[in-house]
């Protein structure tokens, strides 16, 4: 009675089965055909990027297949490997066990393994253009799918450079602007032309492009800094925070103040605050309205923000901006006793009896970016906040052969990988109207259903961080900590069934009791009995 | 798949080839003196090999505060493994017993304890004989396992599936090893300044006996194809004293009088010991032996039986036993495999094929100094591969194989290492590596041939009748011999693997065969009875011409017998009577040299 069946119900793909076999009877398939059996990881990706595939792949040392299996989801993994502040650890099921796989980490390595690697030029099979507007996370992912389906792929950028907010917003202690240039190479030798110095609405209309570029991918990012307006906030030396990462990765070496404030509690903040203390400023103060737990920006920045000594002052809004001789002296601000109101609107309220004064001589805004839609078409439905109006599945915006995503689409998170995944979806919705096929066709949103992950059965061993070079993982490090991946939800198969010696030893080390060895044979009565 | 097959190439210093506990802890011990240490298995390291069946015993000395006493302890293991066992390795075994247990201990191994006390004779010895010696107990289906994160976690490259074929040896030394990963069916070339081959003793059959189906042999041979010596080979193929069995058979002695329809439960009342070993039942006798697997031969061959167990009758104090005991192992349902322990029935015990398992015998790379070097410069050998003969004639008992496999583990550790810092480096020779390639993956690169698995059954049907591999006799073993020699010539050379998967399989298969034909050849040389060696043609105990271990050599094609006699330090007392030497000695059969040896 050799081993016939797994109860699938109850297989949660750890593989344990596949790793106690002394005879090698099962295969571990991390990609089984029922594709709603997400791992937590993967829900927890903007990009759904299929962490158990990969990690497995590395675990059998097949890196390469790894490299090839993450850009099916992630155009540039060595960025997201760089950037990425991955929520997909915060969700990952051996945070239970012990401790989160360092999948970011995971990333890097496979990606920077790869990362000098010359693209092979792709072939054009499709007559019809398409154009990328921004060249931003975005834009540049959407040009990569696009150009991966045998499409001739044009990118307009408004700056001297392509890269947009990879290039201009994240600054260069994170990402290391010389593999932007090799990503962007890359997509140069695939075949994808870049037009910089364009402004679409001002050097040329969209209506104009269309006739070009029958299918047009607005990723035109937010380039404009808000500012609360206050008494004194048009005073020499307030600043939009994205302005001035802007300026200082573009190299123009805005002057560094002694003293600065900035106001806003999200990841720009943080990287603002970290920039002006990088160069130099003595004293950087963040005040957000919301408490510290609250805080938008991920743990992990505020962590690194606070170790670099910036303060913290939370639970508190900008009253008015103090100057002398037109110049910023400081901040009034006041608490803030409510951020949103019960439907979860922005409205906060203020309590003007308790108030503080914090000097400063420069006042950097990090309250949110807006679309700069100068010359934009007036179909173009954008949202009572400003933003772009795009379908969330497809992308497609108001206008015809129009998709939008990345920052400028309200919906977007703002994460790098958020920006990928929007590009590649885009992509596919591009293809498809450009030949003319459903946009819609096939791309439900999966429905999640997540499985018991394995915890007991699994031997705990510790997260391994990476000794390596630039802090990436050497190759064993990398497949030491793969193999901490528990594949959640993957299944293990049954797949020489004629090796089984009937030892048991699955059947007893089956966290899930989904194995149980029986007499019973699958299959049907063959002939000649049939014939009766 | 010709074009399929990708390659990778690595570099280590200190390849070990096996993941059980020799493996482990020769990689643990040769990491800790500074060494690159790559750890390869076909399987998967920590749940693989004998390890992973192992109950966690260890035999554990403590002369200070236990008051044992090391030669009457080898006197022991001397008489249960009639004399052809190595007391030298014996004693270094026993002695460093409890430095390896201080190292587990520093690992986070945990231990079977009651009342804050080293449970001492295992979790589940249930022994009315008192013991001159103590085992105590690694926490079953934990310790493999976490000795691999341990490994991870010193920075051992681990590599499972990785299936070992061949080593690689240039200016007549041995320079790392060639295999696939039998999943995705890559090539692994491995350069490595020293080899240690940890991959357990060998048996030519896949047979559902006692879980030891995948001991295919694959390191002895590799080694013995590149020219090291090695023995023991007569032993090899079954566990216990087919002695005993014959004695059993024949002596009658079991309470009951005799085999026929015998119920073994209440024979064994004296022996109250069974485990189920996963899905199968075991009833055992102390450390030496199983009776059951006695009985099933001779079962046959005395035309006696059936033998079963009745469980109706189950005393009450067993039941408990047994209750506490599978709660502890956790093993399989025992009514899975056709009976429930707790709830009476019968269970029948077919063939001799029972006897056909564990090879603990002496068996291995021979090692020709303390440091488990092989003579082959720059191969070691540890664990049940590495022939100590701390099993001499039969299996050596209860917690020796744990034991062996992490004293020789550290051994090989050291010898590999001090190997290292006075071999002169050298440059891989490409035109060899070529070479090895081309052997390596035959099976695989060609289009056509014959099914692995096929060869396997003929194999099997061939040798594992008990006419051949328990009850042996020259006539017999010349006629099949021949059929294992054309399948190793004609059959295995043209095997055919459509998968990684199956590529193992025609490699295991090679083994298996090879593994047959010096079992054969071992077997008609070794003219006398001992152990777990039983021949017809030669019945009685030879100590006059055949206390010695037999090592066999490949040279130019052709096996080289070479016999050692065993130190007379090591002989038995002569002064005391025949059967205090041997206790089975057969009541048909006059040990004809040994009253010889009396007279001189």
């Amino acid at each position: 009675m050799p081993i016939s069946k797994i109860n699938k119900d109850l297989c949660n793909g750890c593989g344990l089965c596949v790793d106690t076999c002394p005879e090698d009877v099962f295969r571990l398939n991390t990609q089984p055909i029922e594709k709603e059996l997400l791992s937590p990881c993967a829900t927890g990706c903007p990009a759904s990027l299929s962490v158990r595939r990969y990690s497995y792949l590395v675990e059998m040392d097949e890196t390469e297949e790894a490299y090839e299996l993450m850009r099916e989801y992630i155009p540039f993994p060595a960025i997201t490997g760089r950037v990425c502040p991955h929520p997909c650890e915060a969700k990952c099921a051996r945070c239970e066990v012990d401790s989160a796989v360092n999948i970011n980490c995971l990333e890097r390595y496979i990606a920077d393994k790869y990362l000098h690697e010359k693209a092979e030029p792709r072939k054009v099979i499709y007559l019809a253009k398409a154009a990328v507007i921004g060249s931003g996370p975005a834009g540049l992912s959407c040009a990569y799918y696009l150009s991966r389906k045998g499409y001739a792929v044009t990118v307009f950028e408004k700056r001297e450079l392509p890269g947009g907010m990879l290039r201009y917003g994240i600054p260069a202690f994170r990402l290391d602007k010389e593999v932007l240039d090799i990503e962007i190479q890359y997509l140069k030798d695939m075949g994808v032309t870049f037009k910089t110095g364009v402004a679409i609405g001002t050097d040329i209309t969209l209506e104009e492009l269309q006739k070009e570029y029958p299918a047009v991918f607005l990723a035109v990012g937010t380039q404009i800094s808000r500012k609360v307006k206050t008494e004194g906030s048009d005073l020499a030396g307030v600043v939009g925070a994205f302005d001035y990462l802007t300026a200082v990765n573009a190299g123009q070496e805005p002057a560094t103040p002694e003293k600065a404030v900035v106001i806003g509690g999200g990841n720009v903040a943080m990287d603002a605050a970290m920039t002006l203390k990088k160069r130099g400023a003595e004293k950087v103060t963040v005040i957000c309205l919301e408490k510290k737990e609250e805080m938008p920006a991920f743990d992990k920045e505020i962590e690194a923000a606070l170790s670099e000594g910036i303060e913290l002052v939370c639970g508190y809004g900008p009253a008015r901006v103090t100057g002398t001789e037109g110049k910023v002296s400081g901040i009034d601000v006041i608490a803030c006793t409510r951020v949103n109101d019960l439907t979860g609107k922005f409205a906060p309220l203020y309590d003007e009896t308790v108030n503080l004064h914090v000097d400063a001589d420069m006042i950097c805004f990090a309250v949110g970016q807006g679309v700069d839609l100068t010359g934009m078409p007036e179909g173009l439905a954008v949202s009572p906040s400003g933003m772009l109006q795009a379908d969330k599945l497809t992308k497609a915006t108001s206008l015809a052969g129009v998709f939008a995503g990345g920052d400028a689409v309200s919906a977007s998170d703002g994460s790098v990988a958020a920006a990928f995944a929007a590009g590649k979806e885009a992509a596919e919705s591009m293809d498809r109207y450009l030949r003319g096929a459903d946009v819609r066709e096939g791309r439900v949103d999966a429905t999640v259903r997540l499985m018991n992950p394995p915890k007991a059965s699994v031997p705990k061993y510790p997260r391994t961080e990476p000794t390596g070079k630039d802090g990436v993982y050497t190759d064993n490090e990398a497949r030491v900590e793969a193999q901490r991946c528990m594949t959640c939800g993957s299944r293990a198969e049954i797949t020489y069934p004629q090796d089984c010696m009937v030892c048991l030893y699955c059947e007893r080390e089956c966290p899930q009791k989904a194995i149980t060895v029986t007499p019973d044979r699958p299959g049907k009565r063959i002939a000649p009995w049939d014939l009766a | 798949m010709k074009n399929e097959i990708k390659e990778t190439r690595l570099t280590t210093d200190v390849l070990v080839i096996g993941g059980g506990i020799a493996g482990m802890f020769c990689a643990i011990k040769a990491r800790e003196q500074g060494a690159d240490v790559i750890l390869l298995d076909k399987n998967y390291v920590g749940r693989s090999g004998g390890t992973h069946y192992a109950e966690g015993d260890i035999q554990f000395f403590r002369p200070k505060t236990r008051g044992h006493v090391l030669k009457d302890w080898v006197d022991k293991l001397s008489k249960d493994n009639e004399y052809l066992n190595d007391r030298k390795w014996h004693e270094t075994i026993l002695e460093e017993s409890e430095e390896r247990y201080n190292d587990l201990l520093e690992w986070g191994i945990k231990f079977y304890e009651k009342d804050g006390e080293l449970m001492v004779d295992g979790p589940h010895r249930f022994n009315p004989i008192p013991r001159m010696y103590e085992i105590i107990s690694m926490r079953n289906r934990e310790y493999a396992p976490s000795l691999r994160a341990k490994c991870l976690q010193d920075g051992i490259r681990v590599y499972d599936r990785i299936m070992t074929c061949e080593l690689l040896k240039q200016d007549g030394r041995v320079v790392g090893a060639m295999g696939f990963h039998t999943t995705t069916g890559k090539l692994y070339t491995i350069i490595a300044k020293a080899t240690v081959m940890c991959t357990g003793p060998g048996t030519a059959y896949k047979v559902r006996a006692m879980n030891t189906d995948y001991w295919t042999g694959d390191g002895i041979l590799m080694a013995y194809r590149a020219g090291a010596e090695i023995s023991g080979m007569e032993f090899r193929q079954s566990t216990g004293g087919t002695m005993k069995t014959v004695y059993e058979a024949r002596k009658k002695t079991y309470p009951g009088g005799g085999l026929d329809g015998q119920k073994l439960l209440e024979m064994t009342a004296d022996y109250p010991y069974c485990t189920i070993q996963s899905g199968w039942f075991w009833p055992q006798i102390t450390h030496t032996n199983e009776p059951v697997k006695w009985w099933g031969a001779g079962e046959i061959h005395e035309g006696k039986g059936p033998v079963y167990c009745d469980f109706d009758n189950m005393d009450e104090k067993l039941r408990e036993h047994h209750e506490e005991y599978f709660e502890r192992v956790g093993d399989a349902e025992p009514a899975k495999i056709g009976f429930d322990v707790f709830n009476g029935g019968k269970a029948h015990y077919p063939s001799a094929r029972q006897e056909l398992n564990t090879p603990i015998g002496g068996s291995g790379i021979w090692p020709v100094d303390e440091f488990c070097a092989s003579t082959l410069p720059g191969l070691f050998a540890a664990g049940g591969g590495c022939a100590t003969r701390v099993s001499g004639a039969k299996y050596g008992g209860m917690g020796l194989g744990l034991n062996s496999g992490m004293v020789t583990g550290t051994h090989a550790a050291k010898g590999a290492i001090d190997y290292i810092r006075s071999a002169p480096d050298f440059v891989p020779d490409e035109a060899m590596i070529e070479k090895v390639r081309n052997v390596v993956t035959a099976a695989a690169v060609r289009d056509s041939g014959h099914d692995p698995a096929w060869l396997t059954q003929i194999l099997q049907h061939t040798l594992v009748p008990y006419y051949v591999s328990i009850y042996k006799h020259e006539d017999r073993m010349k006629l099949v011999l021949p059929m294992i020699q054309y399948m190793k010539d004609s059959i295995a050379p043209n095997l055919w693997a459509r998968d990684p998967h199956e590529w193992k399989l025609c490699y295991e298969t090679k083994n298996m065969i090879e593994n047959a034909e010096l079992y054969l050849k071992a077997s008609m040389f070794r003219t006398e009875s001992r152990g777990s060696h039983f021949r017809e043609d030669y019945p009685e105990r030879n100590d006059r011409d055949w206390l010695c271990w037999v090592k066999m050599r490949l040279e130019a094609g052709k096996d080289i017998y070479t016999k050692v006699p065993v130190p007379d330090s090591y002989k038995p007392d002569y002064s005391k009577p025949i059967d205090e030497l041997y206790p089975m000695t057969l009541p048909d059969v006059v040990e004809v040299h040994a009253q010889k040896l009396y007279e001189q």
